[in-house]
């Protein structure tokens, strides 16, 4: 009893200091609520609907940055992830990146400096879109999926282009 | 205390009203002096917030709209989402000013929207105002889609024109996203109450923005031009103030707001009409909303800085028949008439009338955005219509050979044989004609476009013997290419790059041709002993959207070569040996025309004896054309000879008693000669004939003023400030006569406003220091300068070894002198520094083209 008592109280404690750690020493996983590349409201707007949303990495206003903005609605998800780097070999980064969509992506046209889009079938009926961009010397990747039942292909690609566009000209 | 300080300051004008008196009849008699043109926000919020509540007042609902329960939900963008949930998804609001909906939206932005500049105030440092002055749902903006089902022609021309990506470039974004994170998003609104004005209409530019942004894809779209209801043409910078958006009327005229099925509008096509189309759509004022910009204080928090007036410099060319000093006539052309001409339709459309339909391209010189966006019927029809209409003359006017003093001048080129050697040296003289636009070469941002004289001369193996203006191979501009540029420095002389406009303190450097006006280009080179002729000399006008090192801004410098288009040019052959008169080309003017171009261009670059010379060649070939004996009289006013000016002034009157122009140069010679009775008949008359003539009003003000006639002059200067807000010289005077007539508020009103336009004295040191370190740049900026790469020109050899970037070796190195005996003269080094503290000039004078 007075073990479990113990076991207790120290497992509370280290709760305490992890939770007063975390509110001291902000981290670069910080959680933010703002996202530099896209705002909550438009994120609704593509997403068709309500989103949490969770912020990581650099917490200044436009530092390097994820983005990830979710609509559930019952067992109906759609996200939305938009990933920013700062790389020192612009071209060479973009390759890699670029890498990710394999060899069915498709240059886009207007996108920042350079862009591929690509499209991914997941599991479970989920559909999802990629779109690799470059401006200057920042990569974004962009990823859009959804289950909701009729969404279809060519409405999310639509879709990831016009974020594309907003991520990009931000970016500029 | 800001009482006494504006005491003060009429106390301090009223002291100086006799100078300033003397000042202005001089300076204004001036006619390169282009008026000031400025506004203040004080000026425009008022004049804006009495439009606002008319809007209010006259544009109440219909209670019975004919679209009310229309099923037409999957057509309509929805609203911002909490608000589309309260108000029925998809249905936007029936009242067209502040309906519960839009109330509630307004009252959500509110709670965290950045009111730096002011309570309630929602577009400061633009001027964007919307009907009901507060945010309105950017859902209530009918999409370009739901247009297109009709104008499908207007939507395809519009998708790839410059207003439907006046937002999203890279080009823009590049700029305004610097001010963004420097300053703060709230200065955007300054730009983007034209670049995005549902963006500041509905408050989406505010830190932690909660708006749907989706619509900055479209920019510009139908619903925005479409629904201003009243311009501050005069005022620029998104002087506007915007409807409810609404495709339809009811039966009483009343707007309804929101989108309505298409049966209804097919059923109503007048209501509909009614309410997408105003008359002043068509008129120059409505482009001017946008057409013309400052930089006020709230943005850059330094003083009023004039950005650029394309309204003004049309108000003042040929086109616009309303000013008597042009060089030349022409007929009454409006910014539609050349950017929006009818053209036949590819695509249905029901705008369309007998198979033509206005342009909604815009066709003008943006080359960069259909080449970026891969637009290539957009990018194709632009080039086209910078080739087409005859809107530059390049004259090989003529040359001299500079081996001994006594050559006289060879001109023109092609009528005057003459003889060429080898090793002569020799002065190509090139003439530019702003022709017929209706604007300046090039008009607006000159810090981002790029148009330049490119000039070459080569022997008959096709090999270069000089080349100025040429392409390095980072694709740079030649640093020493006569360009149609400007240089605006900030607070310590260092070019503004990257459009950072709001750190603008001055203009080093700011070379354009104002419609109607020639500029006279001098190229050096020497025939080469061994030259084999005939030599072809070539002169062309590029222009190039954007400048390089902006394209490398925004991209890095690893973007594709953007579009270098040749607007103009003209080549000749040149013998070596005799050289015969030869046939005209069919795009050359007249030989008359050539030389009043010749003397238009040598008043601009201060040498009036040349002037008259060639003004003197004109009335030889023409001696009935009278502006010919007025531009004699001008150039003689310039050089102060107002007795020779009379004798010219006469002859002109004698020969057309009607020429305003005559009338409006005799009146300063009159006033001159003390003899203000007759200068204000003078002037009279041409206000009668041109009453939004801005110098006659300004200088018929200025004679009332000094026979003491206050209520007469007011009149002068209201009309005057009621054509140009801007006007300093209006402000000025205005609040000398307000306080003479016991007027103390309105006299403190236009104080204030003076003293926020008038020019800052400490501007001409910002540029003075960027001028030390670019000597290329500071050659160019004197009015009477030579493009050569002759070695006797070593006193440049410093200037040319300070360059930044260096010509590569397979150029030759293109460098310009002032070294030229005038232009070394004490006399020309103190009108070159007057030309650097910002004489512009205004356009002049008569000739049908």
């Amino acid at each position: 009893m007075a073990v479990n008592l113990f076991r207790t109280i120290e497992r509370t404690s280290v709760g305490i200091l992890a939770l007063a750690l975390l509110a001291c020493c902000p981290s670069a996983a910080e959680t933010q609520q703002s996202c530099s590349w896209l705002n909550a409201a438009t994120a609704e707007g593509f997403l068709g609907g309500p989103v949490t949303i969770t912020v990581t990495g650099d917490s200044k206003p436009f530092g390097d940055a994820t983005c990830e903005f979710v609509r559930q609605q019952d067992k109906q998800v759609s996200k939305l992830r938009i990933e920013v780097d700062t790389v020192a070999q612009p071209h060479d980064a973009f390759a890699t990146y670029a890498g990710h969509c394999g060899h069915q992506s498709a240059p886009m046209t207007a996108i920042g400096n350079e862009a591929v889009i690509c499209s991914r079938k997941e599991k479970h009926h989920v559909v999802a879109e990629r779109v690799v961009g470059r401006v200057r010397d920042r990569i974004f990747l962009l990823d859009v999926s959804s289950n909701v039942p009729h969404a279809d292909q060519a409405n999310l690609q639509k879709t990831a282009e016009q974020i594309s566009q907003q991520v990009a000209g931000i970016l500029f | 205390m800001r009482s006494k300080l504006s005491s003060v300051a009429v106390a301090t004008l009223v002291c100086g009203c006799l100078f300033l008196g003397s000042r202005i009849s001089l300076a204004q008699s001036d006619p390169y002096r282009t008026p000031a043109t400025t506004a203040t926000q004080t000026q425009t919020q008022a004049q804006t917030q009495a439009q606002i509540s008319n809007q209010s007042s006259s544009g109440q609902a219909s209670s019975n709209p004919p679209s009310r329960q229309m099923p037409f939900a999957t057509q309509i963008r929805p609203l911002d989402l909490s608000i589309a949930q309260q108000a029925g998804q998809f249905v936007v609001p029936i009242d067209p000013t502040m309906s519960d909906a839009r109330k509630a939206y307004a009252k959500k932005i509110r709670e965290n929207y950045n009111f730096r500049f002011g309570a309630d105030d929602i577009s400061t440092p633009g001027n964007a105002r919307v009907a009901g002055d507060d945010f309105i749902q950017p859902g209530a903006f009918p999409t370009a889609k739901y247009c297109a089902k009709c104008h499908a022609e207007a939507y395809g021309q519009w998708r790839q024109a410059l207003h439907s990506n006046s937002f999203r470039t890279p080009f823009y974004r590049t700029s305004v996203n610097i001010l963004l994170r420097t300053k703060g998003i709230e200065f955007t609104r300054h730009c983007d109450s034209c670049h995005n004005p549902i963006g500041v209409i509905s408050g989406g530019l505010t830190e932690d923005s909660k708006v749907d942004r989706r619509f900055d894809e479209e920019g510009l779209t139908c619903a925005t031009c479409h629904s201003i209801q009243e311009v501050e043409s005069t005022v620029g910078n998104g002087g506007f103030v915007m409807g409810v958006p609404s495709v339809m009327v009811d039966e009483k005229g009343d707007r309804i707001p929101g989108e309505v099925p298409y049966s209804e509008i097919l059923k109503y096509p007048k209501r509909h009409s009614q309410a997408v189309m105003k008359g002043f759509y068509r008129t120059p004022q409505f482009c001017a909303a946008c057409h013309k910009a400052n930089l006020p204080n709230p943005l850059n928090e330094y003083k009023f800085v004039r950005a650029f007036s394309v309204f003004d410099e049309w108000q003042n060319s040929k086109f616009s028949q309303q000013n008597p000093l042009t060089f030349y006539t022409g007929d009454f052309t409006t910014c539609q008439g050349c950017h929006m001409k009818r053209a036949d339709v590819a695509s249905f459309d029901f705008g369309a009338k007998n198979g033509t339909f206005a342009s909604h391209r815009w066709l003008a010189g943006n080359t960069a955005v259909p080449f970026y966006y891969g637009f290539d019927e957009q990018l194709k029809k632009t080039i086209q219509f910078l080739q087409s209409g005859n809107y530059l003359n390049v004259d090989l006017f003529a040359i001299q050979k500079m081996d001994s003093a006594s050559e006289p001048m060879i001109a023109p080129m092609g009528t005057v044989p003459f003889q060429i050697k080898p090793k002569d040296t020799i002065e190509t003289m090139v003439v530019i004609q702003n022709k017929n636009i209706g604007h300046s070469l090039i008009p607006e941002v000159r810090d981002l476009y790029e148009a330049w004289v490119e000039f070459t001369a080569k022997d008959a193996s096709g090999a270069e013997i000089y080349h100025s203006g040429f392409l390095k191979p980072d694709l740079m501009l030649d640093p020493r290419a006569h360009s149609f540029t400007n240089r605006p420095v900030d607070m310590n002389g260092e070019f503004v790059d990257n459009h950072k406009v709001w750190t603008i303190h001055s203009a080093a450097y700011d070379n354009t041709i104002q419609s109607g006006r020639s500029t006279l280009v001098r190229y050096e080179f020497r025939v080469p002993p061994n030259a084999k002729g005939p030599l072809t000399v070539t002169a062309r006008v590029n222009y190039r959207h954007l400048r390089q090192s902006y394209l490398n801004n925004i991209f890095g410098k690893d973007h594709p070569a953007y579009p270098v288009i040749e607007l103009a040019s003209r080549t000749r052959a040149i013998n070596i040996g005799d050289n015969p008169a030869t046939t005209a080309d069919p795009k050359d003017n007249p030989d008359w025309m050539r030389w009043n171009n010749y003397g238009i261009s040598c008043l601009d670059q201060l040498q009036y004896a040349d002037a008259v010379n060639a003004f003197s060649e004109v009335i030889k070939l023409r001696p009935d054309y009278s502006d010919g004996y007025v531009n004699i009289g001008l150039a003689d006013i310039l050089w102060e000879k107002y007795g020779s000016a009379r004798m010219s002034l006469e002859k002109a009157l004698s020969l057309n008693p009607d020429s305003a122009r005559g009338l409006y140069y005799m009146a300063l010679v009159e006033r001159r000669e003390a003899h203000p009775d007759r200068a204000i008949a003078d002037l009279q008359e041409v206000v009668a004939k041109f009453p939004r003539s801005r110098d006659a009003r300004r200088e018929l003000g200025v004679s009332y003023y000094q026979q003491h006639r206050l209520e007469d002059a007011r009149t002068q200067f209201e009309a005057l400030q009621a054509i140009d807000p801007d006007d300093v010289a209006a402000h000025y005077n205005l609040a000398i006569l307000y306080s003479r007539m016991g007027k103390k508020k309105e006299a403190a009103q236009q104080a204030k406003l003076f003293e926020t336009k008038k020019l800052d004295p400490e501007a001409r040191g910002y540029s003075l220091g960027f001028l030390t370190r670019h000597p290329e740049i500071s050659t160019e900026s004197v009015p009477w300068h030579m493009h050569s790469d002759l070695p006797q020109y070593s006193e440049d050899q410093s200037a040319k070894d300070s360059q930044p970037q260096p010509a590569p070796p397979s150029k030759p190195n293109s460098k310009q002198t002032n070294s030229a005996k005038k232009a070394n003269s004490p006399e020309h080094r103190e009108i070159s520094a007057d030309y650097g503290a910002g004489l512009t000039r205004s356009s002049d004078a008569s000739q049908k083209q």
